[in-house]
């Protein structure tokens, strides 16, 4: 039913950001009994990744990438009601907002999106997110990571106190920081767990981040 | 020795200095030398001009004017805005007023002097002109078209307006720019001798060279050569990783670059001197590390030797975008110390910066 030839239409359709064409494909291959998993595994999910690799080259744009996000987005919400669920995979869970303070989140969307489309949870605080919400979010969810970004040098000192109150609190989460004016030096200065000038780079971040976390409590249960 | 007019003025025409010029692009730290909140600062002409004099004497640097925000224009169509005591305004994102693709044929003219931050920037203005005129070149920042259509859209969606409705994006462009002319006329009337034009969606971070010039290169040269006109020197800035630089370059009808990062197939500032030497530079500290990270010294050596690569002519040191508003002070200081250290001037002894320095 899901064939190579309908992997390969899919992803030329979505780099031509051509939405009805995407849209009417998945339509199409539910309609004729695909497995939903399939539909992401082996069609949307190579296709977005691709052209997250292209934006990476510098071959795509911020304009093309949010466009073929909103098409992907309204692709998953014709899968998700068909998905079983026992088909989710469990990769990892990331609380994710900006800065208290902070507003601009275009590059925190772009890495939520990224990190979804590599399977892990996404929770999304938004804007302006004050350190406790981070906090609170993370020990009602158990999230492994809490990703924080900020655009303007007056926000930024607040992903160091972001830092200080998870490690305060003794959270079991790692904190990965990120925005334009953010460095790693500035990054290893404030104690975060990493940093990641990109959002592919990110992802490759959290699902390190992710199998250590795992790696350590495996090894704890096994000494206990 | 030169007014920091003359200074100005010699460096975008890439004129012999007896110090190489220094502008702190200064939108945010300045309101700390009178101790104002931000809102203070941008809804009141008066406090802004006394806020960047207040800066100009106790920095010696040599860009002073009234910068409000990017806001101005936006707010002045109508788009609410949210005032903050410690940042700068920014546009209510629950209350966009461009709430379709359609929204972008239906900007109107708008009469700027009816609107009262407008008002008060021009009167800041002219106040700086009267009185300093004679000793500073009075400065203001204006932004390019794009930069108020996202702040009526939103950015994420005039992006994506960008690729799937780009002949209303383009027809919102030409509306606002005819605005953006206006705005640059009455304050070029008010004694403004030199704006610093906001280039923000010119580099790789936001859209492909050729999405940037299909979609605003017309609207910008229209704007370059309507304040050139005027006799304005004008300034191009782009705050962003791999800026456009050839393609602003070839948009003409201006005096200086302001930069902090180098075009992607430049390895070093000498190289991009070396192509754009006839070309006024200002810059090109990044912003964080110079008010942030480094120490006096630190500041001081660094800018002599940008000095050194890229001055005397032609060259205004400085960061490539707004100074970190939470920097240290005496890191601007630090910028004119060098200025004048590398120009044999007399720089008076500066004992806290020792123990600044000893403290990191």
């Amino acid at each position: 039913m899901f064939t190579t030839e309908f992997t390969s239409t899919l992803r030329s359709t979505l780099l031509e950001l051509d939405e009805a064409g995407v849209l009417d494909l998945i339509q199409k291959a539910i309609d004729d009994g695909a497995a939903p998993v399939a539909i992401l595994e082996e069609g949307l999910t190579p296709a977005i990744t691709e052209v997250g690799e292209r934006f990476e080259r510098g071959e795509l744009f911020l304009p093309e990438l949010l466009v073929s996000a909103d098409i992907f987005t309204k692709a998953i919400d014709i899968v998700k009601p068909h998905l079983k669920r026992d088909d989710a995979q469990d990769k990892g869970t990331v609380v994710i907002g900006t800065a208290k303070g902070d507003i601009h989140e275009i590059g925190k969307n772009v890495v939520k999106l990224m990190l979804e489309v590599a399977g892990f949870e996404v929770i999304d605080l938004g804007i302006d997110v004050p350190e406790q919400a981070f906090l609170d979010k993370q020990q009602e969810t158990g999230a492994e990571i809490i990703a924080a970004s900020a655009l303007l040098s007056s926000t930024m000192p607040r992903l160091k106190d972001l830092v200080e109150m998870v490690r305060e609190a003794c959270l079991p989460a790692a904190v990965i920081v990120g925005g334009a004016p953010v460095t790693e030096g500035l990054a290893k200065e404030y104690g975060a767990d990493g940093y990641s000038p990109d959002a592919i780079g990110a992802v490759r971040l959290v699902e390190g981040l992710v199998a250590e976390a795992r790696l350590r409590a495996l090894r704890k249960e096994c000494v206990q | 020795m030169m007014t920091s007019k003359e200074r100005m003025e010699a460096a975008f025409r890439c004129e012999e200095v007896d110090r190489v010029p220094v502008f702190c692009e200064q939108g945010g730290i300045n309101r700390r030398a009178l101790g104002i909140t931000y809102q203070e600062m941008v809804t009141d002409g008066e406090k802004c001009a006394v806020t960047d004099l207040a800066w100009h004497d106790l920095i010696g640097d040599d860009g002073v004017g009234v910068y409000f925000d990017t806001c101005v224009l936006a707010e002045s169509y109508g788009q609410p805005l949210i005032y903050l005591k410690d940042e700068p305004p920014y546009p209510d994102p629950e209350r966009y007023i461009l709430t379709s693709p359609d929204g972008y044929h239906q900007l109107e003219p708008i009469d700027l002097m009816e609107a009262p931050r407008f008002r008060e920037q021009i009167k800041g203005i002219e106040m700086i002109a009267e009185l300093a005129g004679d000793e500073v070149l009075p400065r203001t920042l204006s932004i390019e078209p794009f930069v108020t259509l996202g702040e009526m859209r939103g950015m994420q969606q005039l992006l994506m307006d960008c690729v799937r409705y780009p002949d209303d994006v383009r027809a919102g462009l030409e509306a606002v720019t005819d605005m953006e002319i206006e705005f640059c006329r009455k304050v070029i009337d008010a004694g403004v001798r030199w704006i610093m034009l906001c280039h923000d969606y010119g580099n790789s971070s936001l859209m492909s060279q050729k999405m940037w010039m299909d979609l605003e290169g017309d609207s910008l040269k229209r704007l370059h050569r309507a304040i050139r006109e005027k006799g304005c020197y004008l300034l191009v800035h782009d705050c962003d990783p791999n800026p456009y630089v050839d393609a602003a370059y070839e948009l003409g009808d201006f005096d200086a670059f302001c930069l902090w990062s180098l075009p992607k197939d430049m390895s070093d500032w000498r190289e991009f001197k070396a192509k754009y030497g006839h070309v006024c530079l200002n810059g090109v500290w990044e912003p964080t590390p110079l008010g942030t990270q480094r120490t006096y010294d630190q500041v001081v050596a660094e800018s002599k030797q940008m000095i050194a690569d890229l001055g005397p002519t032609g060259f205004i040191l400085g960061p490539g975008c707004e100074f970190p508003q939470n920097g240290s002070i005496l890191n601007a200081v630090a910028m004119v110390d060098a200025s004048k250290e590398a120009a044999g001037m007399k720089v008076e002894p500066r004992r806290l910066s020792s123990a600044r320095s000893a403290s990191h």
